[in-house]
């Protein structure tokens, strides 16, 4: 073992050149398949057939059994038909964008409405954050929302719509909370000469001492 | 009682998630049934059908609870944020739910399926605030208007101007009884 090592190291000292370390390194026939192994790596190597390429451009068989493109229609009758479910299904498309459109418009109308519960809501929760007797009794952040649901939503603002002495009114309620206490804001508007105004609006805590303050007051 | 008082924001998301899972566990079944129906084999149409379901409605359900927790965490977000709950939450929420799970794809794929989530969440809104408002006149044409009402009575009289009521004297009793006659 030992004089075939300190041969070996005496060869490697004496040629530095790379075929005769593997010759030296492997019998001759392992020698040989070593070669032809890397001769078959060096092949693969080698790009692959543009053959390949050219089938990644076609169609899969898959594809072919799965996609069927419909051919043109050559008849009068039938270019006519292709046209008109053509115009129809465009049609459609219009009216149901036309459609999606009358819809925003109506929401919105409903939603930034001098009227609608949720801009006196936001306008009344706006007041009742930067009223200082209110940061008093709640804290100095307040929250604001509305009716809870079952699943736990509380977007829902519960208003009441009703007309008195010829005027309409809108009642809202929401719920305020702050890190001290926690409680329910009314407000009213009444529509005078066209203009909605604010009736009243005040405020209820729920803990004890219970105390109402009134932001607003023009009964 | 505390139960009713509790905050519902942080354990919503986990309703959430689960109702989402449901709903998309149920739908997919029935939309995968008709695919596996129509792709089986002539003998097996049952079978194949089955096996669609099992393989693929539960990765839809797995998607839909994706998007509802995604929706409902950044929900209370906005809400811890904002301090304040309304529909706009939901809407921006759809729109950053559906940006942040298309994340991977690019930015105008997510560019395309935020503007299609806020859309979709401002629709559902939208349907909600309708019912909601128009609902009750629909159902039932010939009710009475609705009542009107007093004001609360922790405001105090301030300057009721009632007609036919004199404030002055208690319980609306005339005082001058000489007038009575």
């Amino acid at each position: 073992m030992t004089s075939l090592s300190t041969m070996l190291s005496r060869v490697l000292v004496q040629n530095s050149r790379k075929n005769v370390l593997k010759s030296v390194f492997l019998t001759p026939n392992q020698f040989r398949a070593f070669s032809k192994t890397i001769c078959a790596l060096e092949l693969q190597k080698s790009p692959p057939t543009p053959k390949k390429q050219e089938h990644a451009l076609q169609r899969s068989i898959l594809e072919e059994v799965l996609v069927h493109e419909k051919q043109k229609p050559t008849t009068f009758t039938g270019k006519v038909a292709e046209k008109a479910s053509n115009t129809f299904m465009y049609t459609a498309v219009v009216a149901g964008v036309g459609l999606i459109g009358a819809f925003i418009y109506v929401l919105a109308g409903e939603f930034f409405a001098q009227d609608s519960p949720q801009t006196i809501f936001n306008k009344a929760l706006a007041l009742v954050r930067e009223d200082g007797r209110c940061q008093d009794i709640f804290g100095a952040s307040i929250a604001g929302f509305g009716e809870e649901t079952s699943r736990g939503r509380r977007r829902h603002v519960a208003h009441h719509k009703y007309e008195k002495d010829g005027m309409q009114r809108i009642r809202v309620l929401f719920h305020v909370k702050g890190d001290r206490d926690e409680g329910i804001a009314q407000a009213e508007m009444e529509q005078r000469d066209g203009d909605w105004e604010w009736r009243f609006l005040y405020v209820e805590n729920k803990r004890r001492p219970k105390t109402t303050h009134v932001l607003i007051d023009n009964r | 009682m505390e139960e009713y008082t509790r905050e519902p924001c942080p354990y919503r998301i986990g309703d959430d998630i689960g109702s989402a899972f449901a709903m998309g566990l149920v739908g997919g079944s029935i939309f995968q049934a008709f695919g596996g129906y129509k792709n089986a084999a002539k003998g097996k149409k049952m079978v194949g059908m089955m096996r669609e379901i099992r393989m693929r409605s539960t990765l839809t359900g797995v998607q839909f609870a994706a998007w509802g927790g995604m929706f409902s965490t950044i929900d209370c977000c906005l809400v811890a944020i904002r301090k304040k709950e309304d529909p706009i939450n939901s809407i921006v929420s759809g729109g950053l739910t559906g940006a942040l799970l298309a994340i991977r794809s690019g930015p105008k794929v997510m560019a395309g399926s935020a503007i299609l989530g806020s859309v979709i969440l401002a629709m559902i809104e939208g349907v909600g605030l309708v019912t909601t408002r128009w609902m009750g006149a629909m159902m039932d044409p010939t009710q009475p208007p609705p009542e009107a009402l007093d004001d609360p009575r922790s405001l105090g009289q301030k300057s009721q101007a009632e007609p036919g009521l004199d404030q002055s004297r208690p319980f609306g009793i005339p005082t001058g009884l000489p007038n009575l006659s």
